[in-house]
């Protein structure tokens, strides 16, 4: 082994406590990366096989009662592959012994023959036999989260008629990765089912012989979807259609991809803070380790080293640091890349390909890590290889010193001599304070990003279960009916209030720009459902045009006042101009909401409603809940409180996990920061703080100088950190935000508390480490050293 | 500065002209102070001499050996080593004047602490075309026992003539030591003067030595004084002192 390698092992070896904080940095870093990266190849070859295998269509539409000779017409559109038709229903389930009604979703499928397309992954069990009418194939989801197996039977409400069913197959499906049921805004297993049935059972419950209701078209290869959407449209409009959408607007696709797009940003973002810190900390290092090996530097160049083998060696340094952390990292990451996917395995509802760490990934991860930890080393590189031998080997003229500004105002007459040290320093070395303070506040701002989510989650959840959505629970009819009959809901056991909505679902345009959502028709006196925005403001449902979530507005790019032009999907289809009275910032969903009576008249119809909202009385709630799901013209009663209970298990499951690790390792930073800032004080000054032990100073006294500094430091960082940490939430915020989620930038006061409590105890940490060390000073020995 | 001739060894016979210095001047800034190191020096050094330079500190003696060994280049005037221009020389070119000619020798040793006395060696070594062996070296300087000490578990003496057995482990065609005995006791000083002594008998190394210790004038084959950033007297000895023999 050369000379100059050993030695470079050797300051491994020596540097090891700070070493060891710049590797953790960085293996943090690396962690979080490979473990994210891989996990997301993970899922993203998951779905590719499973939206292969299991033939996903590509593009879907809807429409009232189609005849079959239609599905012929839409299998001719140029582009067109496969076309299947199909039934689809929303039905209530219900289960014996549980009260409250369930959302199911029934879907024909041809008996003893595999669908065209979205077919079932039949995990146990089998399709429905011909025949056999009451067989039916359930989600796996909904069968583990209501504990139901096969042989097992159940009963819906079909078309205002119970029909009992037997479970003989249980199944995954490409369509509902993700199973969102109607009304509901997040996935929730135990109240949302989805029922594979023979065709003919079904259609004949649903009065609906020869004629489908649902289209799922799978392209040719080079066709344009767009122009496949609008044939489709055309084709489909007499029927009540027009409203086809691709997989990026399929609920469960684009579900799927937010997440997947979510997880993306965390495996670059967070990775991104942490090898920044560690570029930022070897710079710290390396520019000291340069500096103290300055004569050591001299020598070599004297001895005929080349700059380039000088620079080489101090940069080898870092490059271990940061290879030893980037092969730590990848380790952790691939067993943190384990537990994510076993987390996600019970959340996605696909069949997962076991966790693929890529050589990309690695490499990627380990390039990044390297080439950070190059530029941080790279000024101190470049000052070791340029000293010229004959300079560095002169003893280093005394630094200059000159009164800070703080003590030309007069403040230095109250300070100690010890306090004006801490001033001078401080004044002397501005940028070299300014990166330490930099560094620290870096890591109370990546703990207030770790923690913030949670907050923003909670006040969102505030928001719209506390206020915007007051109910108790959200009946929605199979159709639109009279608006009288939507009141008599108030006649129901437990009910206390009830108001109903008319929901329709629109296009609505802007320019070249469209948006399809559902435009909700709401009485100005409504109480039970409020437009709120993210500062709690609640806003009047307005007398005239319509008011929009802030999301969609930005999709549409309108402002207040702006008009756009809505097109119903039923009733009377013509477009009309709207003028956007109101824009909200909403915390959950994008609606777009009108006064009823306005959107009645819009619609060309008498008073309808297609839905009620309704508040309980608790003590009555279930004997609600077995009428309301015996009454025919009910489709689905989605409850308040169980959206709520959704969003806590969602919330603890991955936000929890994942908040549990940005903790554990932004603390590392923390601590690695302040702790290296606190050694480097150290090892700059040890010499001047042994002159004064000599001089007859006390070790407090001594202490005091060195640890003014760091306290002086900190106390700067830890404010300027909340600040950072708020902007840069703001900046999370906008990387995660999805169509129907905005998280709000929320931080709560406990959030800045424990980052401000993290920091400061890093701080006492590495101030009692080094209390240690100046306690220990061999006072004869660093005054004998030359440098 | 004429020194009564009590030594042993023959004075080497001038030889073919090493080392050629014409109108060398030096300035530098040092601090908030500007330095005039050199004002003017004409100086040749010749093929296996044992040089002296003598001269009180600041009289820039030192500046000169940095010169002439590469590590600094003057700001006016003409320096020769045979057909290397060291005026003109660019680093690289300088650097690999130092790699293949030259051997350091510094007062305060400046062995790298965290090598032992043998890898201290091996460091010079693993650069160098032709080198000894670094225990050889080690040997040469009487420190055989001593070869996996760290600087730090050595005397000055000892780390001083391990510095030496770096500086001569690469045969260097020049050994310029500045102030070699400064920083050591009068026992330990002569030692490592031996040592150089051998180094230029033996290995027929041209040695050039900088100090403020006029005693030492007497081991060289010439003894050049500094005064002011110019040389003042150069003195030829018929005859050599041993290191044991003198005394200060």
């Amino acid at each position: 082994m050369k000379a100059l390698t050993r030695k470079l092992l050797r300051d491994l070896v020596r540097m090891r406590g700070q070493a060891l904080a710049i590797a953790l940095v960085v293996a943090s870093g690396v962690a979080v990366f490979v473990s994210t990266m891989s996990a997301l190849d993970s899922l993203t070859a998951s779905r590719a096989n499973f939206y292969e295998h299991h033939r996903f269509a590509d593009v879907f539409a809807q429409a009232r009662r189609v005849p079959a000779a239609v599905t012929d017409r839409i299998a001719e559109i140029p582009g067109v592959g496969r076309v299947m038709d199909r039934i689809v229903a929303e039905v209530t389930i219900d289960l014996a012994g549980i009260d409250e009604p369930i959302v199911g979703r029934v879907i024909s499928i041809e008996p003893g023959k595999e669908p065209l397309l979205n077919v079932p992954y039949v995990r146990t069990g089998r399709l429905p036999l011909p025949g056999r009418d009451d067989e039916v194939l359930i989600n796996e989801a909904f069968a583990k989260a209501r504990s139901l197996s096969l042989g097992d039977r159940f009963r819906v409400l079909l078309n205002g008629r119970s029909k009992e069913l037997s479970i003989v197959g249980i199944a995954l499906s490409p369509e509902y990765v993700f199973q969102v049921g109607t009304g509901q805004l997040m996935p929730d297993d135990a109240r949302f089912g989805v029922i594979w049935m023979a065709r003919e059972p079904l259609s004949a419950a649903l009065d609906m012989a020869g004629v489908a209701n649902d289209f799922s078209i799978s392209l040719s290869r080079g066709a344009s979807e767009l122009d496949v959407m609008e044939s489709v449209d055309r084709v489909l409009s007499p029927y009540g259609g027009g409203g086809a959408y691709s997989r990026a607007r399929h609920p469960s696709d684009s579900m799927l991809a937010d997440e997947l797009r979510q997880l993306q940003t965390t495996a670059t973002l967070i990775p991104g803070i942490f090898l920044a810190v560690a570029a930022f900390l070897l710079n710290v290092v390396m520019t000291r380790t340069v500096q103290t090996e300055r004569t050591q530097i001299a020598t070599l160049k004297a001895f005929g080293y080349t700059s380039g083998e000088i620079a080489r060696h101090y940069l080898s340094l870092a490059v271990l640091l940061a290879g030893v952390g980037s092969l730590l990292g990848t380790g952790v990451g691939a067993a943190l890349g384990e537990a994510m996917l076993r987390l996600y395995a019970e959340y996605y509802k696909f069949p997962l390909t076991p966790l693929t760490i890529t050589f990309r990934t690695i490499a990627t991860g380990a390039a990044v890590t390297l080439a950070s930890a190059a530029v941080g080393a790279f000024r101190a590189v470049r000052k070791a290889a340029s000293e010229a031998p004959a300079e560095a080997m002169k003893p280093e003229p005394p630094a200059r010193f000159t009164k800070s500004w703080i003590e030309r105002l007069g403040v230095g007459k109250l300070l100690s001599p010890s306090g004006r040290m801490v001033l001078r320093n401080i004044a002397r070395r501005p940028l070299r304070a300014a990166l330490s303070i930099v560094g620290m506040s870096l890591a109370a701002a990546i703990l207030v990003v770790g923690m913030f989510s949670v907050d923003a989650f909670n006040f969102a959840l505030d928001v719209q279960f506390g206020m915007a959505q007051t109910e108790d629970a959200v009946v929605t009819f199979t159709q639109p009916i009279a608006q009288g009959a939507g009141t008599e809901l108030r006649h129901l056991p437990g009910v206390m209030q009830s108001e109903t909505f008319r929901a329709v679902g629109v296009t609505l345009r802007h320019g070249h720009r469209k948006w399809r959502t559902a435009l909700i028709g709401l009485p100005t006196d409504c109480q039970l459902k409020r437009l709120v925005d993210s500062d709690r403001n609640v806003y009047a449902i307005p007398p005239s045009g319509v008011a929009l979530g802030a999301t969609i507005a930005g999709k549409l790019g309108v402002s207040r006042g702006d008009v756009i032009s809505v097109t119903p999907m039923e009733g009377d289809k013509t477009t009309r101009d709207l003028t956007v009275s109101l824009i909200v910032d909403e915390v959950i969903g994008g609606s777009a909401v009108m006064e009823i009576g306005q959107l009645h008249r819009m619609l060309g119809e008498d008073l309808r409603a297609s839905g009620a909202f309704v508040s309980l009385d608790p003590a009555h709630e279930s004997r609600f809940y077995n009428r309301v799901k015996n009454v025919p013209a009910v489709m689905s009663v989605t409850m308040r409180r169980s959206q709520l209970e959704t969003f806590d298990k969602a919330l603890d499951r991955s936000v929890g996990v994942m908040r549990s690790i940005e903790i554990i390792l932004a603390s590392i930073i923390a601590f690695a920061v302040v702790y290296n800032n606190a050694r480097i004080a150290l090892a700059e000054r040890s010499r001047e703080l042994a002159s004064l032990r000599v001089l007859g100073f006390s070790r407090a006294e001594v202490s005091r100088i060195l640890l003014g500094e760091m306290a002086f430091a900190t106390l700067l960082a830890i404010p300027l950190g909340l600040f950072l940490g708020y902007a840069m939430a703001a900046g999370v915020v906008d990387a995660y935000a999805t169509e129907l989620l905005r998280i709000p930038l929320i931080v709560d006061p406990a959030t800045y508390a424990t980052a401000a409590l993290t920091v400061g105890i890093s701080a006492l940490l590495s101030a009692l480490i080094v209390r240690r060390r100046i306690d220990h000073l061999d006072l004869v020995g660093v005054l004998k050293t030359r440098d | 500065m004429d020194q009564p001739v009590t030594g042993l060894l023959p004075s080497v016979p001038l030889r073919e002209a090493v080392f050629i210095a014409r109108g060398l001047t030096k300035a530098y800034r040092m601090g908030d102070v500007s330095v005039q190191a050199l004002r003017g020096v004409d100086l040749d050094l010749f093929d296996g001499e044992f040089a002296v330079l003598l001269g009180p500190s600041g009289s820039g003696k030192s500046t000169l050996l940095n010169i002439l060994g590469g590590l600094d280049t003057p700001t006016t005037g003409k320096v020769h080593y045979r057909d290397h221009d060291l005026f003109q020389a660019d680093d690289e070119a300088l650097t690999r004047y130092r790699r293949e000619h030259v051997g350091f020798v510094f007062q305060f040793y400046n062995l790298i602490p965290s090598l032992t006395a043998r890898e201290n060696v091996a460091l010079v070594t693993d650069i160098a075309e032709n080198p000894l062996r670094p225990e050889d070296a080690l040997e040469l300087v009487g420190l055989s026992a001593r070869l996996d000490h760290f600087p730090a578990q050595m005397s000055g003496g000892e780390q001083q003539r391990v510095a030496i057995a770096r500086a001569v482990a690469k045969r260097p065609d020049v050994l310029l030591c500045d102030e070699p005995t400064g920083a050591l006791d009068v026992h330990t000083g002569k030692v490592v003067l031996e040592v150089l002594a051998r180094a230029n008998v033996e290995l027929k190394t041209t040695v050039g030595v900088i100090t403020h210790n006029a005693a030492i004038g007497q081991m060289g084959d010439r003894v050049i004084t500094m005064h002011d950033g110019r040389i003042a007297t150069v003195t030829h000895n018929a005859t050599r002192a041993k290191a044991s023999d003198i005394s200060w």
